[in-house]
Parts: structure tokens; sequence; C-alpha cells
């Protein structure tokens, strides 16, 4: 008890003998702040990088410090022991640790701190909080391509009301801004709480493409369809792009989920891509809907060299049949008939299928043109406003540049290239069983892709280059839109059999 | 499975038996929906038009009447279309020539008038 009673005594004496030398040798350490900048911070939950951030500790005059980390503010009580600064936390859980002064560095465990004044400290932050630390050639590599995005559309005319939003969102989601895990600036697209993510609710829980699949509804002329429904089987015909792009997922290592949202890109139909990979890879919509997007803007040029491989030039000289003009009654029961046959075979796709016969309805019934119009005008260019710019940001470099992202990309231009062979293939096996002037131009088979109507453009192109007399736009859109049907019903079938 | 980048790698076991089931059942499924479409919209002209039709047949016994009897030729509606279009067009030919500020006549009123304003000089 004496022994223990003098050791008190001594460190009691010891301390205090200290304290008294620290006014002298350590009276810089309530001047200004300590500065430490150390790695291993996470950027984010979704992701593995670590970054390297700032921390700073402030010795106040009444013996109390704060230290200020990326997410969080400690504040507790310091106090000088033989030559030992020992730090200790008012948050109980926390121990108290031990900081030495070495050659005006404060080192506490691996950390070291420098001092600076109130005002350099306020700048490192301020610095710290801008974009230039921040940002990654990942980020750089991105804004590049939205740039890209912006100039193919301005440039060439491609798809521009889809590849100017996604081009300027993906600029918006490559700005670089502070991150760190469990830290939110509810700034990006993966913080919660922020606008844009709120946006993206519309995308992640699948809003949008039923009221984009409203919109096309209300504008697709059915019309060419109903006159001559055996090209619709082309449109059927094209989906094997979907079905063998799934098994290449497979092959590739993808699990079957993922793997049917990756497929559903050789439907080359954005709005039920991201329906789908809503649904069966949340993880995947963002390469997803960029890579169907993209594609389908690629459309004039991903096609051509395949319609020219894939048929000779008697074939594409092949002038059809002018459609029958379709009465009023065919084409009110169309939309009727159409969901009441494919939903009840593939009711996933409802949402899709049910918006898309709704607003052709809308249209066809003449009666509700107040309606049909705002479904066709206002109402979708909202949505794509919105869509666009929320799947464009959701390429925040650090999620998106990841080797799966490539092959996302490789196996989509692969499944646009499959859809349109099949599409065309097809075509031709028909003219096999067709006779006279009821055969049909083997081109039109590639606008069974869907992509409406681009594709139909494009076998409208190829078709003028062949014989520039010869008009296959309305025979196009019959496949053409039937594509539509076919991707939204195998959509259906996929997140029947994997979700 | 030969590994190429990261996780990704080919392994062909992974897409036997249900994958290719998936992929061959959904596919067929597909092509029965507007195999479906298909059948039923070839049926519709026929049972809209059966009347009409059996009516026309009773009148030309002899001749033979088709579907096409009924319908116009797409580049015949293009055609009326155009005619229509051009006709419609030029209707508006026809209108005044004023074509920038129109005269606007008002009714007097003794709320707007200039007699009773502020800035007449009462008379003396």
């Amino acid at each position: 008890m004496k022994r223990l009673s003098l050791i008190i005594f001594i460190i009691v004496l010891f301390g205090n003998s200290s304290f008294a030398n620290s006014n002298d040798d350590y009276s810089n350490l309530t001047k200004g702040k300590w500065l430490n900048k150390s790695d291993g911070y996470k950027l984010n939950a979704k992701s593995d990088k670590t970054v390297e951030r700032f921390k700073t500790i402030t010795f106040n005059v009444d013996q109390t410090f704060v230290l200020d980390s990326v997410k969080f503010k400690y504040t507790g009580e310091w106090n000088i022991i033989c030559n030992n600064i020992y730090l200790e936390f008012n948050n109980l859980d926390l121990k108290t640790k031990i900081a030495v002064l070495e050659n005006d560095e404060l080192i506490i465990g691996k950390d070291s701190y420098k001092s600076y004044s109130g005002a350099f400290a306020g700048l490192v932050n301020f610095y710290e909080f801008t974009g230039v630390p921040n940002a990654t050639p990942g980020h750089l590599i991105m804004v590049f391509i939205g740039i890209f995005f912006i100039f193919l559309a301005i440039k060439y005319n491609y798809e521009p009301l889809l590849l100017i939003p996604i081009g300027f969102g993906i600029i918006i989601g490559n700005i670089p801004f502070f991150q760190a895990e469990g830290f939110n600036l509810q700034l990006g697209i993966y913080e919660e709480g922020s606008v844009m993510s709120y946006l993206y609710f519309g995308v992640r829980q699948g809003i949008y493409p039923p009221l984009i699949f409203l919109g096309i509804g209300a504008m697709t002329d059915f019309s060419s369809l109903i006159s001559n429904p055996k090209l619709m089987i082309l449109g059927a015909a094209a989906q094997i792009g979907i079905f063998l792009t799934f098994l290449g997922a497979l092959v590739l290592g993808f699990g079957p989920a993922e793997a049917g949202a990756i497929g559903i890109i050789g439907g080359a139909d954005g709005p039920t891509a991201i329906f789908l990979s809503s649904k069966l890879a949340p993880h995947l919509i963002g390469p997803i809907a960029i890579a169907a997007y993209s594609y389908m803007a690629l459309v004039p040029i991903i096609q051509p060299p395949f319609m020219k491989l894939l048929t000779t030039k008697k074939e594409r000289l092949i002038r059809m049949k002018p459609p029958r003009s379709v009465s009023k009654l065919e084409k009110i029961m169309f939309p009727i008939v159409g969901l009441l046959l494919t939903a009840y075979i593939s009711p996933s796709a409802l949402p899709l299928l049910g918006m898309l016969f709704f607003g052709n309805l809308l249209k066809e019934s003449t009666v509700t043109k107040r309606l049909a119009d705002t479904a066709r005008t206002s109402l979708i260019d909202i949505v794509t406003i919105l869509l666009g710019i929320t799947v464009g940001a959701s390429t925040q470099a650090d999620v998106f540049l990841t080797s799966q992202s490539m092959w996302i990309f490789g196996l989509g231009a692969l499944s646009f290239i499959i859809a349109t062979c099949g599409g065309l293939l097809f075509a031709k096996l028909m003219n096999v069983f067709l006779i006279g002037d009821n055969k049909i131009n083997p081109l039109i088979g590639a606008a069974g892709v869907s992509a409406v109507p681009d594709s139909a453009r494009v076998v409208q192109h190829e078709g003028l280059k062949a014989d520039p007399t010869n008009h296959l736009l309305m025979h196009a859109m019959a496949p053409n839109v039937s594509g539509v049907i076919g991707s939204a019903v195998a959509a259906g079938i996929l997140l029947s059999f994997l979700m | 499975m030969i590994s190429i980048i990261g996780d990704i790698g080919i392994n062909f076991s992974a897409a036997s038996g249900s994958g290719v089931t998936v992929a061959l059942v959904g596919w067929l499924i597909v092509f029965t929906a507007l195999l479906l479409l298909v059948v039923v919209f070839t049926q519709v002209p026929k049972l809209i038009y059966y009347n009409s039709r059996k009516q026309l047949k009773q009148k030309t016994k002899q001749a033979t009447v088709t579907n096409d009897d009924f319908h116009i030729a797409g580049d015949v509606s293009a055609a009326i279309s155009t005619a229509l279009y051009l006709f419609f067009d030029e209707m508006h030919d026809e209108e005044s020539n004023v074509i920038t500020i129109k005269h606007v006549r008002k009714d007097y009123s003794p709320w707007s008038s200039k007699i009773y304003g502020l800035r007449v000089w009462p008379r003396k």
C-alpha cells in the first residue's frame, strides 16, 4: 500500500512538473491546427478503392482538443505526462491515445501531424472539397465519353433526343467531389437523399420505362403491321439476339439474373433494358442502359454491313406489295386483342405491354385526342429528359469503369449483330415459302430488332441504295413495332424465369 | 473455367442445362405470342367484312370476291391523301389583306373617357 502511494505521488509530482515545463516546450501545441494526410479511406460502400484524406487536431488552451476526421468530430481532453501527450476522448468507446512531439511533428501511432495556421488549414479543407484533388483518370475518360455522345448527337444526328441528355448526364455524374464511406454530402446519384438519387429512383424502380412505353404506344401506327400480319414473325425472329446473348453471358461467368439483364440489350429497346435490369440486376443498370442506348444510336453503323453481307443484290431489289388500308375498327381492336394475347402469355411484361397498348388505344380511339397528345408529347419528353440525364449520371467512374462493364458492352454489340442477322435470315427463310408478289424484301428483317424507328430508317436507306424507287419504310415499320412487342414479351419471360 | 479478366472467364458448362432451356423455351414463347397475333389478325378482316362480303356475293354471284375488293391500295390512298392535303392547304389563301395591325373599334365607355380625365383643364 505504501509502495502504491509512493508511485502515485511520484507520478503526480512528475506529471505536474512536466506540465509546468509544457508551457515552454509545448506552447506551439495550441497554436493553429495539426494536419495529417493518410490513405485508407474507402470512397463508398460499392467501391474497394481507397483514397487519402486530411485529419486535423486542434488543441485548446483549456486542455480540450477536437479531432476532425472525415466522418466524425471527436472531442476530449489532453494532458502531458512524461513528454507524452495523452488524448482522452469524451467518447468512452475510444481508447486513450498517446501523442509525441518530434521535430515539430506530432506523432500519434502511425500518423504524423504538422502544425499550420488556422487560415491555411481552412484553405486545405476547401481544396479537399473541390473537384481537383478528387478527380481520377476514370472521371476524365467518362467526361470525354459524355462529350463524344453529345458530338455524335449534334454532328451526325444519332438519336439526339437520347444522346444529348445521356451525354450531359455522364458529364454531371463524373464531376468529382469529396467522397468517403459513411460521409454523405448528398450530391452524387448513389448518395442517399441527393436530388439526383431521387430522380434516379424512377430508373431504379422501373417507373420511367412504362411511361415511355405509354408515349411510344400513343405515337405508333400499327397499321402496317395489321395490314401484313406475317411480318410480325420477323420481330420474333430477331429476339434470338436476346437469348443467345443470355447464353453468352452465362458462359462468361455472369449469374443467371445478370445474364438475363445483359441479354435484353439485344432487344434494342432502352426502356425494356432498364425495366428488366432494374428487376434482375440493379447494380448493372448503368452499363446495360448505356450499352442499349448507345448501340441504338449506332444502328446506322452496326446494321448495314450485315445487311449487305447476308442478302444478295437480287434480294435487295425485291418490291413488296403496297400495304392495304386498315379500317378504324381493326386499329381499335389491335391494342385490346394484342394486350390480351401477349399479357396472358407473359404477364410479367404487363407494365410495359399494358402501357404500350393503352397508349395506342388512346391514339386509335380518336375520342381521347388530348390524352394521346399529352402521352406522345409532353409526358414522353419529360420522362425522356429524366431518364436520359439520370442514366447518364449513373455512370460515375468509380462504379461504372469495371471489367464487367466492358464485357457488357462487348456482349451488347454482339447481341445487336445476332438480332440483326436473325431477322435477316428469317426473312430469307420466309421467302422460301412465299410465292409471287407475296415475297418480302429480306432487308426488312433487320428492322425486327426494335430500335424504333431508326432500324426501319436504315432499311429504307439501304433499300434506296439498291433501287432508288423502292421505298421499304412502311414495310419495315411492321417488324420494327412487332420487335417492340417481342422484346417486351421476352423481358417478361426472362423476368418470370430468373427473378 | 478459362480466366480472362478479373472475375470473368469462359465456362461453357454454366450455359448448359437450365441456361439452354430458358433460352430455347423463352424464344419459343416469344414466337408463339407473336404467331398468335399473326393468326388472329389474319382472320380479323375476314370476320369484320363477313357481312358485306356475303351481300356482295349475292349481288354478283359470278364474280369472285376477295379481301382486296374492300381495301384501297396504299398508293391510291396516298394519292387521295395528297390531293386532300393540297386542297385544304390552299384553302386559307382567301383571307383579308390585313396581315399586321388590325384596327379595333371599341364602344364608348365613361370609365375610359378622356372627357372626364384629370388632365383636362377646367373651363373658366
